[in-house]
């Protein structure tokens, strides 16, 4: 296989100096693993190959990490993994080196670049050509369809995939969806000990956001200093991605917002949203906080919410489905109070991972809903109590992100103040 | 709208919180419907954030693209545009974009919404009569792809339900417009030029001995975030940094290594602030480089000098590569710059985006004009062997009217010894 390639005489005289998996974002043994399970995962769901382009499965199954935001087609990268024998990466000129230093794929071959490296110029085609070589053109192809998982985003245009599926007439392309969230929904050790380095962050830099909020400064200023803190404790993400909305004055009825310039006064009040991003993991966190005391309205809807979350968390355990947690949490509200409008729980938490937000969904209905709980599963519950349909107050939505343990659940941010703080 | 919604914001009317003036979104609109005469589309459909953002003013603050999130905008040739966006952010599109005709769907069904996305989506083109209409759509064709919060199932399940409908790629008309910056753009971006240059001077500063990539980096955010860079949100920032054990490997993480005398770096990329990117490189030494070092980046410098001043408007895209290359086989033949596959490329709402600066091909032949944001980035590295790290200076411009001004000018930039 590697004869095809040899003319490309530069690359291998530069990998001859440099050829070490110097970097690796996680261990070998991690790796192997990683790629028996999913081929184990093929064999039932009947997948001769795997053919991945987002950036986050790429990361997932072979290590190599995204490290900038062009989508452009001169980047292109893709993976195959075959149910029987090694993994192929074909990379951009750009990322080629940069994946022979942090992958443990072995064959991972170049495209693009200057024409006179002599290396193929198109992606599709060598692409193409590298499933023919492999003589998977024939056989069931997995793709990132994500015709009924959640969808997660492909580094390839509609454009580019009908290209593809044009030039594989034979093959039978089927969705890999449920297969790759079937074994990402359950975190490995190796992960759960990056999202506890990552919770211990998001920790101290929430509380600075809450010790933060004071009459006179601004949302932005709240959040400029969470960052800083969270930054001084060992967030390590690059590209760094992360997402802290903040809803205060002016837009209590709006999720997700902002941060805006607003200047905060007595009587204000904020909800935190969000997290960051360390080693490709997310976190998802929400509090509320009041400058000064809050109306007797606010504090009752926040209690509501955080007695409804709380009772939400107590039952999570595995063998429950995620629709258990989600009844729970609703019935809890309507008995504390049958007037807040439960409708407003569109759902009750997510799962975590390398997206803010991915299966199991704790959804009431529908086919997430079922999904069974399991040790190792990484999820956020989150609990709402709004004063619908006016929101003259920002109400209740405690947030916190839990590790499904094997008797029952760890949670990882308890160490936030979790009561409707009072700035 | 439906009765919940209109309850809630019954309460919430008129408070807006826009991410640009309304004069600036009349005018880009304005513009649209120019070159969609120009293009023969009779409407656009767009899915993008960054394409959402610059027509409409709604901004994504999440990094989710499930398919409950579906968000995405109608703007007709002729008439006004239509804007259908999902349960969570309906509200935030209400307080922030422009668009008047904002609807809501998903959520639960008790909120007496319309609960499939796409239905809902072709339904408001039968409505505005545009089902067999020329459409254009972000595929990408011939252009540079950015992300479509869409999955190829949901671009064949429109193209379905819209078969009398010509469907068209808007790439070539997206980017004719996008490539030059108005105004308000300008603005922005020199904000985060000023940001930039003290968050790399801070970066150059905290280059010594013992120290690693990783503290480096933390430096250069932790100064940037001061300076007001979270204006952002979400927060994207992109500077990777090369440097012990991978000279040879563009844009990798930064890594713990503990730095020595004699270790080389490289600096590239930016943050984004409010949406715009910046994208600079630098070359640092810790120690004395050896003289092959010096003689790259010098070499490199050159280049980049040479590329710089053949920029103005009216000149081909290609012609600051050539400027570069033909400046830098005088030094040393060798310095043919081959593995320069371009000698920069537009900036904006994206890292990277036309017009590149390549040799050849379609973008070589883009022509240069006033407002557009460049960087312009010339190496001469070390081939094959890599042995030191060689010299790849990158700098953000913006073209002027007679030539050009350099946003990046204040970043040292000579090789750095530290």
């Amino acid at each position: 296989m590697k004869e095809k390639w040899v003319d490309l005489m530069e690359d291998d005289v530069v990998l001859s100096y440099q050829r070490e998996v110097r970097f690796p974002r996680f261990p070998q043994d991690e790796y192997e693993r990683r790629i028996s399970k999913i081929q184990e995962l093929m064999v039932r769901y009947g997948i001769d190959a795997l053919l991945l382009f987002a950036p986050e499965n790429i990361y997932y199954y072979t290590g190599f990490k995204k490290e900038n935001f062009a989508v452009e087609k001169r980047w292109r990268r893709g993976a195959v993994i075959p149910q029987k024998g090694g993994v192929v990466m074909l990379m951009g000129n750009e990322v080629f080196f940069n994946a022979a230093l942090t992958s443990w794929v072995k064959d991972i071959r170049p495209w693009g670049g200057p024409v006179e490296l002599g290396r193929p110029q198109n992606f599709i085609e060598a692409y193409v050509q590298l499933i023919k070589q492999l003589d998977l053109h024939h056989r069931a192809l997995g793709m990132e369809i994500w015709e009924d998982s959640p969808a997660i985003q492909v580094d390839l245009t509609y454009f580019e995939y009908d290209q593809l599926r044009r030039a594989l007439p034979e093959a039978k392309i089927t969705d890999a969806g449920n297969l790759i969230w079937e074994q990402r929904m359950v975190k490995t050790p190796f992960e759960i000990g990056v999202i506890r380095e990552l919770s211990s962050i998001t920790n101290k830099g929430f509380k600075a956001g809450l010790e933060a909020i004071r009459e006179g400064v601004t949302e932005r200023d709240i959040i400029r200093e969470m960052f800083k803190v969270m930054i001084n404790a060992g967030l390590d993400n690059e590209p760094m991605l992360n997402r802290i909305p903040l809803k205060g004055p002016g837009h209590y009825h709006a999720a997700i917002m902002g941060p805006h310039d607003t200047v905060l006064k007595k009587g204000d009040m904020l909800q935190f949203d969000g997290g960051p991003c360390h080693k490709g993991y997310w976190s998802d966190v929400q509090r509320n906080a009041c400058v000064g005391e809050p109306p007797p309205l606010e504090r009752k809807l926040y209690d509501a919410s955080l007695e409804a979350q709380q009772a939400a968390i107590r039952i999570i355990k595995p063998g429950i489905r995620a629709k258990d947690i989600h009844k729970v949490a609703t019935d809890k509200l309507l008995s504390i109070d049958p007037t807040i409008d439960v409708n407003r729980c569109v759902f009750v938490g997510h799962g975590l991972g390398l997206h803010t937000h991915e299966p199991p969904y704790l959804i009431p209905e529908g086919k997430q809903a079922d999904t069974l709980i399991r040790e190792g599963m990484y999820l956020a519950v989150e609990v709402s109590a709004f004063d619908a349909p006016e929101f003259r107050v920002i109400g209740g939505f405690p947030e916190d992100n839990i590790l499904v343990t094997k008797d029952g659940y760890e949670i990882l941010t308890k160490d936030v103040p979790n009561h409707l703080w009072i700035g | 709208m439906e009765d919940t919604d209109k309850k809630i914001l019954s309460f919430h009317k008129g408070k807006k919180l826009p991410h640009f003036p309304k004069e600036e979104y009349e005018t880009r609109l304005a513009k649209a419907k120019e070159l969609m005469g120009k293009y023969d589309i009779d409407a656009l459909l767009l899915f993008s954030p960054e394409n959402l953002y610059y027509y409409t003013g709604f901004k994504k603050e999440n990094f989710a693209i499930e398919k409950r999130w579906r968000r995405g905008a109608i703007i007709p040739k002729v008439g006004n545009p239509v804007m259908l966006m999902g349960n969570e952010v309906f509200f935030n599109a209400i307080a922030s974009s422009w668009v008047e005709d904002i609807r809501g769907w998903g959520g639960k069904p008790e909120f007496g919404r319309p609960q499939d996305f796409m239905e809902t989506f072709t339904k408001i083109i039968k409505d505005l009569d545009l089902y067999k209409k020329t459409l254009g759509m972000e595929l990408w064709e011939r252009t540079t792809a950015i992300e479509v919060d869409l999955t190829w199932i949901e671009f064949d399940d429109l193209k379905r339900r819209l078969p009398e409908a010509k469907i068209v790629d808007a790439g070539e008309m997206i980017w004719e417009q996008r490539m030059v910056k108005t105004e308000h753009e300008i603005k922005i971006i020199k904000e985060l030029a000023s940001i930039v240059n003290k968050g790399f001077k801070a970066g150059l500063n905290a280059v010594r001995e013992g120290t690693s990539e990783r503290e480096i980096i933390n430096a250069i955010y932790q100064t940037m975030i001061s300076e007001g860079l979270l204006w952002n949100q979400p927060m994207w920032g992109r500077i990777p940094i090369r440097g012990p054990g991978h000279y040879h490997a563009g844009i990798m993480g930064p890594q713990r290594t503990v730095l020595k005398k004699g270790d080389m770096l490289m600096f590239d990329g930016g943050p984004c602030h409010m949406g715009y990117w910046s994208d600079i490189q630098r070359n640092a030494c810790v120690g004395e480089p050896p003289p092959l070092q010096r003689k790259l980046y010098d070499a490199a410098l050159e280049g980049l000098d040479a590329a710089l001043s053949a920029i103005k408007p009216g000149i081909r895209a290609g012609d600051v590569y050539w400027a570069a290359s033909e400046r830098m086989s005088k030094i040393d033949k060798r310095f043919s710059i081959i593995r320069n596959v371009f000698a920069g490329h537009g900036l904006g709402l994206h890292t990277h985006e036309p017009p590149y600066l390549d040799p050849r091909g379609d973008q070589a032949d883009i022509i240069i004009k006033e407002g557009m944001y460049l960087a312009v980035e010339i190496s001469a590295l070390d081939l094959p062997e890599f042995k030191v790290i060689g010299g790849f200076p990158e700098d953000d411009i913006l073209v002027t009217r007679d030539g050009y001004q350099n946003l990046t000018k204040d970043i040292p930039r000579s090789l750095w010894i530290a």
